[in-house]
């Protein structure tokens, strides 16, 4: 990590620092999501370790592979 | 698939090397990867169409589904929820809601057939650091909708806490939902998170974490910090 302190008033101020109350998303996390599984009808689909997919033009945020529910997906990527 | 629906994602048309297509723009970067996910599981969210329809293509059958867009109750940090209300092509109201699994939950029909196994898949999801949303839905008599709409129309042009108003009413129609299942999405960690931390401790200063996910998803972020 490089930083560049400007004030020296900032390393008395840091010192006194005992807590710090950090957001989650978008803070420690990018906060860009990606869809990877999901569970319908008592049923949990996707992989956990999803193989080359080739998504249609434009599809983005997506991380998903499941035989399952790909049976025929040729078809849909050239529809 | 419901998510298709519930969203408030908008469309923009692109092209690249002569291929068209539709890239999706949402206020919500939770939405865009799942509205996107159902793109690829072959329920495309076409576009809202100018009579307000939204409109689902199904590329694998080439068929489409057409929703009339009737509501939509917004998420917010207390309702932990959003639903959209919509009206199907057989003129049946279909109610969707998504949210938090501890909100849906408690506003489910009694005796769900799946909810223990979705639930075990809640858990296992949140326990690997992914972010759960339970999605539900179920259909609307006219008459309850009409009697419904009658409230909701009145809240919306209360003068006084509007906000407080809309959720009022809108809680009596999230009610009694049927289960549809749940979605996990992945939100990497920012580089060097974990060095950063360690620094920080090192140098003998607590770190808290504030969130609104699941309690497991954040430990398993807290972990992998």
């Amino acid at each position: 990590m490089s930083a560049k302190v400007n004030s020296s008033n900032l390393n008395e101020e840091l010192g006194m620092v005992s807590y710090i109350f950090s957001d989650k998303t978008g803070t420690l996390t990018q906060n860009i999501m990606e869809f990877q599984k999901f569970s319908c009808g008592g049923v949990s689909y996707g992989t956990s370790t999803p193989k080359q997919i080739k998504y249609a033009p434009g599809v983005t945020n997506v991380n998903f592979e499941d035989d399952r529910v790909f049976e025929g997906v040729d078809d849909t990527s050239h529809a | 698939m419901c998510l298709g629906l519930c969203h408030t994602v908008v469309t923009d048309d692109k092209e690249k090397n002569g291929e068209k297509y539709k890239v999706y723009n949402a206020s919500s970067p939770d939405e865009l990867a799942l509205v996107n996910g159902m793109r690829h599981l072959g329920f495309a969210f076409r576009d809202n169409d100018s009579d307000a329809n939204m409109i689902i293509d199904h590329p694998r059958t080439g068929a489409e589904s057409k929703y009339t867009l009737l509501h939509v109750i917004e998420f917010n940090s207390d309702r932990k929820r959003m639903s959209v209300i919509v009206r199907d092509e057989n003129n049946r109201v279909l109610i969707i809601c998504k949210g938090a699994d501890s909100i849906i939950e408690k506003r489910l029909a009694p005796n769900q057939e799946h909810l223990t196994a979705t639930k075990k898949h809640v858990d296992e999801y949140a326990e690997v650091g992914l972010r759960t949303l339970l999605i539900a839905y179920k259909y609307v008599e006219e008459d309850d909708y009409k009697k419904w709409l009658a409230k909701y129309t009145i809240a919306e042009q209360s003068t006084g806490d509007r906000e407080k108003e809309l959720g009022l009413v809108a809680e009596q129609i999230e009610v009694d939902f049927l289960l549809a299942g749940c979605s996990a999405i992945e939100d990497k960690l920012q580089e060097n998170v974990g060095k950063t931390i360690a620094d920080i401790k090192k140098a003998g200063i607590k770190v808290w974490v504030l969130t609104g996910d699941k309690v497991e998803t954040a430990i398993n972020i807290g972990q992998s910090c």
